[in-house]
Order: C-alpha cells, then sequence, then structure tokens
C-alpha cells in the first residue's frame, strides 16, 4: 500500500535550530500523533510538508512530489494551521463562498450541515466568535473540500476539553473512510492517545520514535526506585533516567521483561506524557 | 481566483459605508468652495487604497501561510490582488465619471469630455502608486504600508515637480505637453509600473518563507 505522505531525510537549517534528516511514513487510514515540545521541530516539519518554507530532503504526497502536485490533488489536503486564517469581518456564509470559489471539490452542503450541528451561526461576524468556534469553523472548512489528508497543528489547542472532545468526534468521522489520513500535531497527549493509531515523538529536530501506539501502551513503563537498581536494567530496555528527590523513574521497553527480571522495581504502563517527559527531560541511554 | 476576488471584495466592503460618507462630506465641502476638481482626485486616491486595505486585513488574519496552502498557485495569488487593483480602478473612473456629471451640470462651461478624462487618467495615477507599493507590501508587510504610501507620493510629487523645474532650466516650455501626450505618457507609465510591479511582486512571493 502507498504512503499517503512519506518524508525522506527532511532537513531545515536556522540559526539556532535544526531539524535533522526526519523520515516519516504516513499510511492510508492512519492518524499520526505527532508530538514533541514547543520548539521540537512540529511546525517546521508540517510547514515543509506544505511547502510554506524551503527545506532538504523529499516530502512525497499521494504518491507525487508535492512541488508536482496538480491543483485539485492540492483540495484533497485540509489544512488547519495553529489559529483562525479567516478575516474578522467575514461572515461564516461569505467565508463559504470564498472557498466555494477556491477549492475545485467544495461541499457546500456538508459545510453547512457541520456549521449546523456545531453550532455556528451563518450569519454573524468571525470578530464575535470565540477561539473554540473559531477553530471549528477551521477544522470544519479542512473537512468540506473532499479532503483525503488532514494537516493539523494544534487543532485542539486553546479548547476546552468539551469542544476538543466534540472536534476528536469530527476526526473519527473523517478517518471512518480508509482511504483518508491524518497528521495531527499536538502537546494535549491525551487527544493523541484518543485518536492516534501510531505516534511520532520529535525532540530538537530529531525523531525520537514513530511507532504504532499499541506499542508504547503495550511495551512502555516507567520504573521507579532506586537509581542504582534501574541502572542495572540492560540498555537495549532502558530509554531514560530522569533523577528526582528521593528516588529515581525510569523509561523501559519490554515492561513486562523488566517486571520480571527486576521484581524489586515498580513497573507500570507509561502514558504518553510519561515518555514525553521522560525522553525530553531524563537522561537518555 | 474567483474566491479570492470575493474575499478582498467581502473583506474591503466593510469599508464602502465609511467611504461613501466620506465622499459626501468631502463633495460638500468642496461644493462650498468650488473646489470640484479635487474631488475626482481624492475619489480615486481613496477607491483604489481599499487594495492596501485588502493586505491589512490579510495580515490581521494571517491569511498568507494559509493562502499558501491552498490549491492556488502563488503567482495566481499575486494576480488575484492585482485584478482586485484594477476592478478598483474602473470602479474610481466610475465614479469619476459620476462627479464629472455633477461638475458639468453645476458648472455651466465646462466640459464634460476633458472632467472624464482628467479621471481616467487621476485613477491610473492612484493605480500607479498602487503597482510601487505592492511589491514592497509583499516584501515588508502591510503594517508599514501607510509610511511608504507617504514616501511613494512624496518621491512621485518629487520626480514630477523636479521634472518640471528641470524642463524650465533647461528653457524647454511645456506647450508640447498636449492631452494626448498627457494620456499617452501616463498610460505607458501604467503599463511600465504594472508590468514590472508584477514580475517583482511574484519574484518576491514565489520566494517567501511563512
Amino acid at each position: 500500500m502507498d504512503a499517503i505522505l512519506s518524508i525522506e531525510h527532511l532537513h531545515k537549517q536556522y540559526s539556532g535550530f535544526e531539524l535533522n534528516d526526519l523520515c516519516l511514513q504516513l499510511n492510508p487510514g492512519e492518524v499520526m500523533g505527532f508530538i514533541g515540545e514547543n520548539g521540537a521541530g512540529k511546525t517546521t516539519t508540517i510547514k515543509s510538508i506544505l511547502g510554506l518554507i524551503r527545506h532538504d530532503g523529499e516530502v512525497r504526497i499521494f504518491g507525487k512530489p508535492v512541488e508536482q502536485l496538480s491543483e485539485r490533488e492540492r483540495g484533497q489536503i485540509g489544512v488547519v494551521l495553529d489559529g483562525c486564517h479567516f478575516h474578522d469581518p467575514l461572515t461564516v456564509k461569505r467565508v463559504e463562498q470564498i472557498l466555494s470559489g477556491i477549492y475545485p471539490e467544495w461541499e457546500r452542503t456538508k459545510f453547512l450541515q457541520l456549521c449546523e450541528r456545531f453550532g455556528l451561526p451563518l450569519n454573524k461576524k468571525i470578530k464575535t466568535f470565540s477561539t473554540g468556534m473559531k477553530m471549528k469553523l477551521s477544522i470544519i472548512a479542512a473537512l468540506s473540500h473532499n479532503a483525503r489528508l488532514l494537516i493539523l497543528d494544534e487543532p485542539t489547542s486553546g479548547l476546552d476539553p468539551i469542544v476538543r472532545d466534540e472536534m476528536l468526534d469530527l476526526f473519527y468521522d473523517f478517518i471512518q473512510d480508509e482511504t483518508h489520513s491524518i497528521l495531527f500535531s499536538s502537546h494535549i497527549t491525551t487527544d493523541i492517545e484518543k485518536i492516534a493509531d501510531r505516534v511520532t515523538f520529535i525532540h530538537q529536530g530529531r525523531l525520537q520514535f514513530s511507532l504504532p501506539k499499541d506499542v508504547l501502551h503495550d511495551e512502555y513503563g516507567i520504573v521507579k526506585g532506586a537509581r542504582s537498581e534501574i541502572e542495572k536494567i540492560d540498555s537495549d530496555s532502558l530509554l531514560a533516567i530522569v533523577p528526582q528527590s528521593l528516588t529515581c523513574q525510569g523509561l523501559v521497553r519490554n515492561r513486562e521483561e523488566v517486571r520480571q527480571a527486576f521484581g524489586k522495581l515498580n513497573v507500570e504502563a507509561a502514558t504518553l506524557e510519561e515518555i514525553m517527559l521522560c525522553m525530553v527531560k531524563g537522561e537518555l541511554r | 481566483m474567483k474566491g479570492l476576488l470575493l474575499k478582498d471584495l467581502f473583506v474591503v466592503s466593510e469599508f464602502v459605508r465609511v467611504l461613501t460618507l466620506m465622499v459626501i462630506v468631502f463633495i460638500a465641502s468642496m461644493m462650498a468652495i468650488d473646489g470640484f476638481s479635487v474631488i475626482g482626485a481624492m475619489i480615486s486616491l481613496l477607491v483604489v487604497s481599499l487594495v492596501i486595505s485588502s493586505f491589512s486585513y490579510d495580515d490581521l488574519a494571517h491569511w498568507d501561510s494559509f493562502a499558501a496552502t491552498l490549491p492556488v498557485s502563488r503567482r495566481k495569488l499575486v494576480a488575484s490582488k492585482y485584478l482586485f487593483l484594477l476592478l478598483l480602478g474602473v470602479l474610481a473612473v466610475v465614479f469619476n465619471g459620476l462627479v464629472s456629471v455633477l461638475f458639468a451640470a453645476l458648472q455651466p462651461g465646462v466640459s464634460l469630455a476633458e472632467q472624464f478624462v482628467t479621471g481616467i487618467l487621476i485613477s491610473m495615477a492612484a493605480c500607479i502608486i498602487d503597482f510601487v507599493l505592492i511589491p514592497l507590501i509583499y516584501k515588508y508587510g502591510a503594517e508599514k504600508s501607510r509610511m511608504m504610501m507617504m514616501m511613494v507620493i512624496v518621491v512621485i510629487f518629487g520626480i514630477t515637480y523636479g521634472g518640471a523645474e528641470l524642463l524650465k532650466m533647461l528653457n524647454i516650455g511645456t506647450d508640447w505637453i498636449t492631452l494626448p501626450i498627457l494620456i499617452g505618457g501616463i498610460a505607458a507609465a501604467f503599463l511600465a509600473s504594472l508590468l514590472i510591479s508584477w514580475t517583482c511582486s511574484v519574484k518576491i512571493v514565489e520566494k517567501k518563507e511563512y
């Protein structure tokens, strides 16, 4: 099966930051959660994918180099960048008229239905909208032009849990079609845990891992105990150590094996947040 | 392209009420002092400067980065702005025509055709100012556009005034500048500045990183 999005050796240099040799693959039917701390390189990666910045390396979408996509194919990429990009004096009705004149496969009925479902008034100006309403509008617009790939940069940041949950429902609906895929960048790891099939973690411009969420859930663990005990874990299993005030915390893979081999240590399943914290703040092995 | 033009039209339609009010007040005050000839120029400048307002709105909404993700080439994004400016230019000519009719009706002896041609020339000159500004806005952002607009007007005025002074110094009269020559000169300047401006804007936008 051809990847819907593939990135090969992506490299971008800024003064003080380098996105280094990033390789990724997103398959049809897959939701990739893209996580990393602020400044890790998530937005730089997304901007490179969308051609907003120049870069080295190759980005292919729908099997083609991104710069060779036709207008119709570009129209099949739904994009939500950080914030709402529609002008304050416009109404939702006006936004609909504008986008229908831009996207080759604009779906007016779907757009209006989604606006109604999510309570967006058609005749009110966007300047009167809350942050949540603006984000809903951006997401609804991205879903209303027959997109096969959604690229979402922090789509749920700044939203309350209720609205975030509604948005995740929309993404679930979108991914029911197995030819669709989502690249979902966020620091809100609980959202990623809810929706992603694969988690890609980037730190200081370097890919740390890109693994199925089930692997992280089933195999990764947090061990707690004395540093001397944790350091006995073999280097294949121990990924990072985080010194704490009295004890120490370690991030391991092969959680069950570690649990059996080191009965004295407390081993628990790791959440995405714990994995991220250990890899950012800990001493990597 | 249609969507991009609609976007600019919808956004600046916010200004139409304010603009109409300004024009009415301006016409009334100019009628009081028989200053009809200035009205057309002011209307042209106001209408054509709406394209600059559309850039400011784009900046406020961070539209450009989103627009670069749309299924529209960067060349077409630039083309839509120039098309919008030309539409505003046509609108300015229409308004000038209406003012000319009003002027001719109120002041017998005034040539309607002359007034109308003057309106077209003034609208073209107003477009030339924007042709200079647009690449600068693409390069440096709309925030600095008001200051740049003032500078461009001062520079254009300076060149015109300097040219006239130079002709005087060289003892070359201005009698040879007949209306056809003036029309031809402004039309040539219009086309040349459009071509140069368009080429620069496309180059800037195609290289731009968001």
